[in-house]
């Protein structure tokens, strides 16, 4: 019975827009500002105030809608969601709601963790739709007052509201689709991505089934704030929801909230029935209109000029390193790790065919970029962001053509990576590649490079 | 902030609404207007088939509740169904045929404004408005929603 049970799971992805004032005011978005001093009247929602549009912000949302290949309305309207809530002053949020900006698309992603998996996953989950909102204000709740503080600089911000179709079945997959969008919302600049600011946030939709009967009570696990809350929440959801079913007790539909320090799912304090948002049409904002082709004015932009301003797109670049001969979980890991820009570069600054080096830039890649950003403790991206490209492929092509082992060269990758700006790599690499001419110990090429330091500075 | 009231703000409002939407000519308010200069009141005779609706108590607490008003004695039930009365008038009228208008502005094209920062510094003029603030930080708000009183004998207080 338990295995026949099956989940079906759907995510509503809340990503805070990067632009530098507010959806509709011309307040600071600035992540740690002082409390309350980000906030204009409109924020407040002081009696007379009117929401005046970002540009910014539909631009970001366009831009993201046709990196996921949706289909973008060139007509879209703002509608009234109504709720009461200290951290939302108006008594209503503007979001978008019979006509959002786009709907439709579909987002490919790789499931591949090594060690886990024996292959690399390729899957698709289509998108319901994307719509443009207001973000709440914050509450911090005061248990020993018996009072919530509220914090109104995040109120306002444009958020960009990615609902999925219900579209998989375990923790796993929803937060390797989560990735992807998380990396693709930064590689088009749209979105910093950072979950532990609270720039993405995910609510997941999760129910169990019998697969060929109508689907079962869901409940909403709202405000997951990492990529491992989102995998463990959905997966504790589930075996909670199977457990009940299983013992003849029916699923309610409520919203819950995931308990990091006890890793399971809690039902929410203000369990509310049926909400009703009473939603209306907005009526202080006329609709957004876009154009096809050339925009013929500031306040309608062309849909086709944002599409080209668009980099290449990760699906594509998954392919090409496929094309390179690199196997799919080799492309899983890159892509994962955001090494993929970092390696292509390389390829294209080698005189050698992408075909005969990809494999061993990999490996060299891998091996240090890795293991240093471990022992430095800071992420792959940010390790890579230390160096330049043209001095990798030098490094590489001395492991590679067996100047000096990968070893030694990871030796001199770290030596090199503590100093922090990009010409002293250049510098200190140069005095590694003389010293280090033929192999020999890393600890040598390490004394050689301090001594070396000392006559140059 | 009444008392920094500058009637030249008055001017710098209207411009600043002018912003907002990119008024068609034929809006201009000032041009022949179809909205009479007074008032124009005309009752429309109760339709023949009208019932006053039944309000259950379960469903006065839900308007109760979601409206954030407390109105459930004889006189508000009483307004209550007044409007409800009146407002059922408008399905009246015949709308065969006729799209449905869902706000005034929708032929129009919202205003794109650039991105910048203008203003949202004034923590202390937005506090001194709430009725309790925290450390001059924060306002203050009782925890969560408050629950309005469930077993109040609806209709029966005066």
């Amino acid at each position: 019975m338990r295995q026949t049970l099956a989940a079906v799971i759907g995510l509503e992805i809340h990503a805070q827009i990067n632009s530098k004032s507010k959806l509709f005011s011309g307040a600071s978005t600035e992540y740690g500002s002082s409390p309350n001093s980000c906030v204009s009247y409109f924020d407040a929602a002081l009696p007379g105030t009117l929401p005046v549009l970002n540009k910014y912000c539909v631009k970001a949302v366009v831009k993201t809608a046709l990196a996921f290949g949706c289909h973008v309305n060139k007509v879209s309207t703002f509608d009234r969601k109504h709720y009461f809530y200290a951290d939302m002053p108006a008594g209503y949020q503007i979001t978008q709601y019979r006509k959002p900006i786009a709907v439709g698309g579909e987002i490919d992603y790789i499931i591949y963790v090594r060690g886990r998996h024996k292959k690399a996953l390729f899957h698709k989950a289509r998108l319901h739709q994307i719509q443009l909102e207001q973000d709440s204000g914050k509450s911090l709740h005061d248990a020993v007052n018996n009072r919530s503080l509220v914090d109104l600089n995040r109120a306002g911000i444009g958020l960009m509201e990615i609902v999925t179709k219900p579209d998989f079945t375990n923790g796993e997959q929803a937060a390797a689709f989560v990735r992807e969008v998380q990396q693709t919302l930064r590689l088009i600049n749209t979105c910093t991505g950072k979950m532990e600011q609270g720039a993405l946030r995910v609510d997941a939709n999760v129910s169990v089934h019998i697969p060929g009967e109508p689907y079962g009570v869901r409940t909403e696990v709202k405000n997951l704030n990492s990529l491992k809350a989102v995998q463990q929440a959905i997966d504790y959801e589930v075996e909670r929801q199977k457990n009940l079913v299983l013992n003849g007790v029916k699923v309610e539909n409520e919203t819950m909230s995931f308990d990091t320090t006890n890793r399971c799912t809690v039902p929410m304090r203000d369990k509310e029935r049926l909400q009703d948002y009473r939603f209306m049409a907005e009526p202080n904002l006329p609709p957004i209109v876009l154009q096809e082709g050339h925009s013929t004015s500031p306040h309608m932009l062309s849909i086709e000029e944002i599409r080209a301003q668009l980099p290449e797109l990760r699906p594509l670049t998954v392919q090409r390193l496929l094309g390179y001969g690199l196997s799919a979980e080799h492309v899983g890991i890159l892509m994962e790790l955001g090494l993929h820009s970092t390696l292509i570069e390389m390829l294209s600054l080698s005189s050698s065919e992408p075909e005969t080096v990809s494999k061993s830039m990999y490996g060299f890649l891998y091996d240090n970029v890795l293991k240093l950003a471990g022992d430095l403790k800071i992420t792959e991206e940010d390790l890579l962001r230390k160096v330049l490209v043209k001095d990798l492929v030098e490094l590489w092509s001395a492991v590679f053509s067996g100047q000096i082992t990968l070893l030694s060269s990871r030796a001199a990758f770290k030596k090199c990576c503590k100093k922090r700006d990009k010409k002293s790599f250049s510098l200190l690499l140069n005095a590694v590649m003389t010293l280090s001419y033929n192999r020999i110990e890393p600890s040598d090429a390490i004394r050689g490079l301090q001594s070396y330091l000392h006559s140059v500075m | 902030m009444i008392s920094d009231y500058d009637p030249n703000d008055h001017h710098k409002l209207q411009g600043d609404l002018s912003r907002l939407y990119r008024w068609p000519k034929e809006n201009n308010m000032n041009a022949a207007s179809k909205v009479p200069s007074k008032s124009v009141w005309k009752t429309v005779p109760k339709s023949d088939d009208y019932q006053t609706p039944e309000l259950s108590d379960e469903l006065l607490r839900y308007i109760e509740r979601t409206s954030l008003v407390k109105f459930s004695n004889e006189d508000g039930i009483k307004q209550l169904q007044d409007a409800i009365e009146f407002a059922s008038q408008i399905g009246d009228v015949d709308t065969d045929g006729v799209e449905p208008l869902y706000s005034l502005h929708e032929t129009e094209v919202a205003y794109l404004r650039e991105d910048e920062v203008t203003e949202g510094d004034r923590r202390e003029e937005l506090l001194s408005q709430a009725a309790i603030s925290v450390e001059e930080l924060y306002f203050s708000a009782p925890p969560g929603n408050v629950p309005l009183d469930q077993t109040g004998d609806l209709g029966k207080t005066k």
